[in-house]
């Protein structure tokens, strides 16, 4: 406690310098807490919502890779129910998989008056676990009822270019799975705005039955969509549950073959994330470097009578360390309160992205996130900047004679 | 057995292209209990001698032996031991560490030896009460004089209740009436604790304090003569 009472003394004694110091260590927290939250943002995005769409794991039927039609109908899983069974029945897959659930999407013109739309539907069952996110955008109505005729949700976008609302009719028309058209009239249960285009520009919802029912396609179904308790260990699952249901041939998507492209740029986000920390880092370093040795030479004859009444080299190692700490800590503190500001602002107004969301696979308002762990790191990392900084200063102080320090010469 | 013995010891220096004789062949024992005065002109080698038997710098050739043994076969560390709880050092420029107060700078030694927080704040107030700077307890060393920044110099180097205290030119940066009191403290500490006290002066006004004194010319002892008290 005492050398922490010196370095915290030394600290206000040298108040210029400590300045700068801290200074250097707010603008690397606040830049390091800005782009941490502007990537949490993503990576908040990706996992927290994307992923509950899409599932980490996908099970299509044998083939599905090489169809040239995104919405076909010729690459089938037949009798979900079973493969959803021997899933279940398996110990290893049971323990790991949390939601499994049968999956239809095909593609359709929604007409309503001389109003039409081509769009994909998707065909889920009611209850569905997966577009939690849909089900809690949905402005009007609700999101497929489990009782009350053939039911369609829509987007707001979708429904505005039809002229729709809760309650009215609209017509689906598609190819069925022998080739010829089909269509069928369903009342509009729900109307959902999710803010992402990927979503509300390009699908519909209607429950799974109706649309085996609408395709012909009575115990088929396109995939069969996984949520795993623990997302890194898809491709073991992958792995796993191509030998269980070997003898049905699937062709086994991971969240990573599914996102390929947004992984990529999480990947490279996170890159650009650690060569902007790293640079910051060197700078802030650097001048913390040069500014303790700025004052090594002021404060020798001090070290030199500490090291004279019989501190030991490591004591003032330590305490100079000591220094280094506790104005990386006051630095880390300050920057984290300073950056927390425009982080929290677009976390919770969002930044508009535009035509940039189908990239980034969010919705068009992108939000910052930062989590506390996140926080602490970026934190920890300003008082290590501080502790670094500090080391080369508090290094070439110790190495530095007893004598030389004193000022004392012949 | 005496508590310093310096076997021909001899200090070179470099200074660019030119070799420095600082101390040339210095014999000398230290018994405890003597008031010893290093006397001779400015640049004559006093501090590099009192430096030496410090342990604050090592001889070029020669052996320094305090309490029997050797410093030159002793590890950096075991040398700051022996600086910490053997020697007390006060220093012409006081040398106190200007963010703490006066009594933070007399507790500073008992820390380095980890004293105990109690007994280490009744020690130094005790110290502080010897010196008489009582009132100052709270003050930094920018709010004391010069003689009273010496004093707590004093006490600082007699915390770890040294068996030698070193003070070079101790009352160098004093006025006349100043310096007497610190060297009256000096001897005051050496009569009733016992203290053994070497410390250098070019001034012959103030050698009556010390028990006996060496003349040291040009890095060499002239004489070693005892003087009455």
């Amino acid at each position: 406690m005492f050398f922490l009472r010196m370095a915290f003394l030394s600290i206000l004694k040298h108040r210029r310098r400590s300045m700068v110091i801290c200074i250097s260590i707010v603008v690397s927290v606040v830049v390091m807490v800005f782009v941490q939250g502007m990537l949490g943002g993503l990576r908040k995005s990706f996992f927290d919502e994307l992923l509950q769409d899409s599932g980490h794991l996908q099970i299509h039927g044998t083939g599905w890779e090489n169809r040239l039609d995104p919405n076909s109908l010729a690459v089938m899983l037949r009798k979900p129910q079973m493969l959803i069974h021997d899933i279940q029945a398996d110990p290893g897959l049971a323990a790991e998989v949390s939601v499994a659930e049968p999956m239809l999407r095909f593609g359709a013109l929604l007409v309503h008056g001389e109003r039409s739309v081509e769009i994909a539907g998707e065909g889920v069952i009611p209850e569905t676990r997966f577009y939690s996110d849909v089900r809690s955008a949905t402005r009007s109505g609700s999101f497929l009822p489990a009782t009350g005729g053939p039911v369609v949700a829509l987007s707001t976008s979708t429904a505005r270019l039809l002229d729709l609302g809760t309650g009215d009719s609209v017509v689906a028309l598609v190819q069925d799975a022998t080739g010829s058209p089909y269509y069928l009239s369903y009342t509009v249960a729900g109307i959902f705005s999710t803010g992402k285009p990927q979503i509300d520009d390009e699908l519909f919802f209607m429950p799974l039955t109706d649309a085996q029912a609408l395709l012909g396609l009575p115990d088929e179904v396109s995939e069969i969509r996984l949520t795993i308790r623990h997302p890194q260990a898809a491709p073991a699952v992958a792995r796993q549950l191509s030998t269980v249901l070997g003898a049905a041939h699937p062709f086994v998507q991971t969240w990573g073959d599914i996102q390929g492209g947004l992984v990529q740029l999480i990947r490279l986000g996170d890159l650009y994330s650690s060569v902007i920390d790293l640079i910051v880092v060197l700078v802030a370093a650097t001048v913390i470097t040069s500014s303790i040795l700025m004052t090594i030479f002021e404060r020798a004859p001090t070290f030199g009578a500490l090291r004279a009444i019989g501190m030991k080299r490591r004591q003032l190692f330590g305490m100079l360390m000591q220094e280094g700490f506790l104005l990386g800590l006051a630095g880390s503190f300050l920057g984290i309160c300073i950056g927390l500001l425009p982080v929290l602002y677009l976390q919770d107004r969002g930044l508009d992205v535009g035509a940039a969301a189908r990239v980034l696979g969010t919705a068009t308002t992108y939000r910052f996130a930062l989590s506390a762990r996140d926080a602490l790191a970026v934190a920890a990392a300003g008082v290590l900047i501080a502790m670094g900084g500090y080391l080369y200063g508090a290094l070439a102080s110790v190495r530095t004679g007893l004598l030389e320090s004193l000022d004392q010469g012949v | 057995m005496p508590l310093i013995e310096l076997r021909n010891i001899v200090k070179d220096y470099t200074l660019g292209d030119t070799l420095i004789h600082a101390i040339r062949g210095v014999t000398l024992t230290v018994e405890p209990g003597e008031v010893l005065s290093v006397v001779g002109p400015s640049g004559c080698g006093k501090t590099t001698l009192l430096n030496m038997v410090g342990c604050i710098d090592t001889p070029t050739s020669g052996s320094v032996f305090f309490g029997g043994r050797d410093t030159g076969s002793l590890s950096d560390g075991a040398l700051a031991d022996i600086r910490l709880h053997r020697i007390g050092f006060i220093f012409q420029s006081f040398n106190l560490v200007p963010v703490l107060t006066v009594r933070e700078n007399v507790e500073l030694p008992m820390v380095l030896a980890r004293v105990p927080p109690p007994r280490r704040r009744q020690t130094a107030d005790r110290l502080i009460e010897a010196v008489g700077l009582g009132r100052f307890a709270r003050h930094k060393p920018r709010e004391l004089s010069g003689g009273q920044r010496q004093r707590v110099a004093i006490a600082r180097a007699l915390v770890n209740t040294p068996d030698l205290v070193i003070a070079d030119e101790p009352t160098a940066n004093l006025d006349s009436r100043t310096g007497d009191e610190v060297l009256r403290v000096i001897k005051g500490l050496n009569e009733h604790d016992g203290v053994t006290f070497i410390f250098s002066t070019h001034n012959p006004a103030i050698l009556s304090y010390a028990t006996r004194q060496v003349h040291l010319l040009d890095g060499a002892l002239e004489s070693a003569k005892p003087e009455a008290r």
